[in-house]
C-alpha cells in the first residue's frame, strides 16, 4: 500500500508537470519572442544600417544584411541559434513538440485523416509514440496526463464538501456507451463535413488553446485594438469547460471522462488489448468493496479483469489491504467467472 | 443519438464555408483554403513557434470553420519568412519549406496590389516605404518614377511586409490572401 501510495504521488507529479507545461509553454513562447528582438536590435546595431526608413523590426532584417557580406551565411542556423533554446518544449497536449519529437494527440490525427482522407508522414510519426503507449499501457493519457482530467479530479472534490455544508448534490450513472456514441458520431460528421471539429469539444485541446490565446491577449501587440478578439474565444470555449465542470459537481462523479470524452473513448478503443493490467487474486479477496467505492471510474476492481473503462490510474491499489490487487504484465485476456459476476450484484448500490 | 445523425447532415451544408467573414493571410506554405480547412486541427503551434508574433489564432468572430485556424493580419504585422511554422506544423496544412531564397520564393499567400489613387509616389511624393519592406526587392516590386511600386504578381508572395510598412492611412498597398485572389480575378473577367 505504501508503494501504491508513491504511485499516487507520481501520478499526480506528472500530471501537474504536464499542466504546468500546458500552461507555461505560450508565455515562454513569449518571452522567445522578447529574445528574438533583442536579439535583432543587437545584430542591427553592430551591421551597417541602410535601410533606416524601415518602419518595422524584424529577423529578416538583419538576415539580409548579412547575406549581403557573407555568402555562406546560412539563416537556418542564424535562427536555430537566435530563438531556438527555448522551443525545445512547445506545444500543448492536443500537439506538442518536445525536444524535437512531435507528439501528436491520436483523436487530432484521427480527425485530421478523417476530415483530409489523407494521412501526411509527419502526422503519422507525431501519432506514433502517444498510439504505441496506449496501445500498451491502456488509457493511461486520461489518468496520468491529461490536463483536463487533473482539473476535474480537483472540481471533484467539491462533491465531498458540498453535501456537508446543506447543498444536496446528484449521483446519475449515464452509459458508458454515450463516449463512442459521441466519438463515432464526431468522426462521421467530421468526414461528412470535411472540417477537423472534434477539437472544439474537447477539454484538453481547449484548455491548451485557451492559454494561448490568454498568452496573446496578456502580450498583445500584433494586432490593433478593434481587432481584440483573444476575449471572445476565451469566453466561447471556456464557458463549455466551465459547464462541464458545474454539471459535473452537480450530477455525477467524473461525468465527462465516465460517459461523454471522445478522446477517452478513442484510448479506450486502442488500448483493449494492453499488456498492463489490474487484476484480483481472488483467493485473497476479502470483498471489502473499498476499491469499488474509490475508483474515479465508478468500475468493479473486484473483478479479474477491470475492462475497456480501466485508465490504469492505480488509485484501487491504495486502498486494498489484503493485497489481492495488482497490476499485472498480462499478454492473454482473462475469462470472467460467473461466481464474480454474482458477487457484483450488491455492490452496484454503492458504486457512486 | 441515431436520430441526431440524420438531422445533423442539412445543417452541415449551414457551415459558413464562402467568404463570409473577412479573410486574412495564412501562414506560408498553406495551399488552397478548402485544402487547409481539411488539414489543420488548430493545435496553434504555428502561433506559438512564430518568432515575429504575426501569426495569430482566429477566435470565434471567423465563424466555425475558422476557429483557432492560424491566420496573419499584415497590416498589424506581416510575414517575415522565417519558415519556423512550416517546420512545426503536424499536419499537411503547412507544406514544409526551408527559409533559403528558393524556399521564400515557393511561398504563395497573397498577391499585392497598389491603390494608385491614393499612394503618395504615383501623386509625386517620393515615398517607396514599401519597396525597402520587400523581402524580394526587385523581383516581386520594383521602382518606376518617384519610387513609383510595381508589383509583379509572378513573384510576390504576398508576405505582407510592405502592407504593415505603408506610411498613408489607409494602407496604399494590400495583400490580397489567394482565396480572395481567384475570387477578385473572377469578378474582374466576369465585369469585363
Amino acid at each position: 500500500m505504501k508503494k501504491a501510495k508513491a504511485v499516487q504521488w507520481l501520478r499526480r507529479a506528472v500530471q501537474a508537470g504536464v499542466l504546468l507545461m500546458v500552461l507555461m509553454a505560450p508565455f515562454m513562447a513569449q518571452y522567445r519572442v522578447l529574445l528574438a528582438n533583442n536579439e535583432i536590435e543587437n545584430l542591427r546595431q553592430q551591421g551597417k544600417s541602410n535601410l533606416s526608413n524601415r518602419i518595422y523590426l524584424t529577423i529578416d532584417d538583419s538576415i539580409r544584411g548579412r547575406v549581403n557580406k557573407n555568402p555562406s551565411y546560412n539563416s537556418a542556423t542564424e535562427r536555430e541559434k537566435i530563438v531556438g533554446k527555448l522551443e525545445r518544449l512547445q506545444g500543448n497536449t492536443w500537439s506538442a513538440k518536445i525536444f524535437g519529437i512531435s507528439l501528436t494527440d491520436p483523436l487530432g490525427g484521427l480527425e485530421s485523416v478523417f476530415a483530409s482522407k489523407t494521412a501526411s508522414q509527419s502526422l503519422l510519426v507525431g501519432m506514433l509514440v502517444p498510439m504505441l503507449a496506449t496501445i500498451l499501457l491502456g488509457r493511461v493519457f486520461c489518468s496520468w496526463m491529461c490536463p483536463a482530467g487533473l482539473i476535474f479530479e480537483m472540481t471533484d472534490r467539491l462533491r465531498y464538501f458540498l453535501p456537508r455544508i446543506g447543498i444536496p448534490l446528484r449521483s446519475i450513472s449515464f452509459s458508458t456507451l454515450n463516449k463512442y456514441t459521441l466519438l463515432s458520431a464526431g468522426l462521421v460528421i467530421v468526414f461528412m463535413a470535411g472540417l477537423p471539429l472534434l477539437g472544439y469539444f474537447y477539454p484538453p485541446a481547449i484548455l491548451g488553446r485557451e492559454v494561448h490565446q490568454a498568452a496573446d491577449v496578456l502580450f498583445y501587440e500584433a494586432m490593433p485594438s478593434t481587432e481584440a478578439i483573444g476575449p471572445l474565444v476565451l469566453s466561447g470555449a471556456l464557458l463549455f469547460f466551465v459547464l462541464i465542470i458545474l454539471i459535473e459537481v452537480a450530477v455525477a462523479k467524473r461525468m465527462w471522462c465516465r460517459y461523454f470524452c471522445p478522446g477517452g473513448a478513442l484510448y479506450a478503443l486502442l488500448g483493449w488489448r494492453r499488456v498492463f493490467r489490474i487484476g484480483n487474486e481472488t483467493s485473497r479477496c476479502t470483498h471489502c468493496v473499498e476499491c469499488v467505492k474509490v475508483c474515479p471510474m465508478g468500475l468493479n476492481p473486484m473483478k479479474p479483469d477491470p475492462g475497456l473503462e480501466c485508465d490504469n490510474c492505480l488509485v484501487c491499489l491504495t486502498t486494498c489491504e489484503p493485497g489481492s490487487l495488482s497490476l499485472n504484465l498480462r499478454f492473454k485476456r482473462v475469462k470472467i467467472e460467473p461466481t464474480i459476476s454474482e458477487m457484483e450484484k450488491p455492490q452496484a448500490k454503492i458504486a457512486c | 443519438m441515431g436520430a441526431v445523425i440524420p438531422v445533423f447532415f442539412p445543417l452541415l451544408e449551414l457551415l459558413p464555408k464562402g467568404s463570409r467573414f473577412k479573410k486574412f493571410l495564412r501562414p506560408p506554405g498553406a495551399r488552397s483554403e478548402e485544402e487547409f480547412l481539411r488539414d489543420c486541427i488548430g493545435c496553434g503551434q504555428c502561433a506559438n513557434v512564430c518568432p515575429n508574433k504575426c501569426i495569430t489564432l482566429y477566435g470565434l468572430e471567423g465563424g466555425l470553420e475558422n476557429l483557432a485556424t492560424p491566420k496573419i493580419n499584415a497590416r498589424a504585422k506581416g510575414c517575415i519568412l522565417c519558415m519556423a511554422c512550416t517546420q512545426v506544423c503536424p499536419t499537411r496544412a503547412l507544406d514544409k519549406l526551408e527559409p533559403t531564397p528558393e524556399g521564400r520564393q515557393a511561398v504563395a499567400m497573397g498577391t499585392a496590389f497598389v491603390s494608385e489613387d491614393i499612394c503618395y509616389s504615383f501623386a509625386g511624393r517620393t515615398c517607396g516605404v514599401c519597396y525597402h519592406a520587400c523581402p524580394l526587392p526587385g523581383k516581386a516590386m520594383t521602382l518606376g518614377l518617384f519610387e513609383q511600386p510595381h508589383v509583379h504578381a509572378e513573384h510576390c508572395v504576398g508576405c505582407g511586409l510592405c502592407e504593415q510598412a505603408c506610411v498613408h492611412m489607409p494602407q496604399a498597398i494590400r495583400v490580397v490572401p489567394k482565396d480572395n485572389l481567384s475570387k477578385t480575378e473572377a469578378e474582374k473577367a466576369a465585369v469585363s
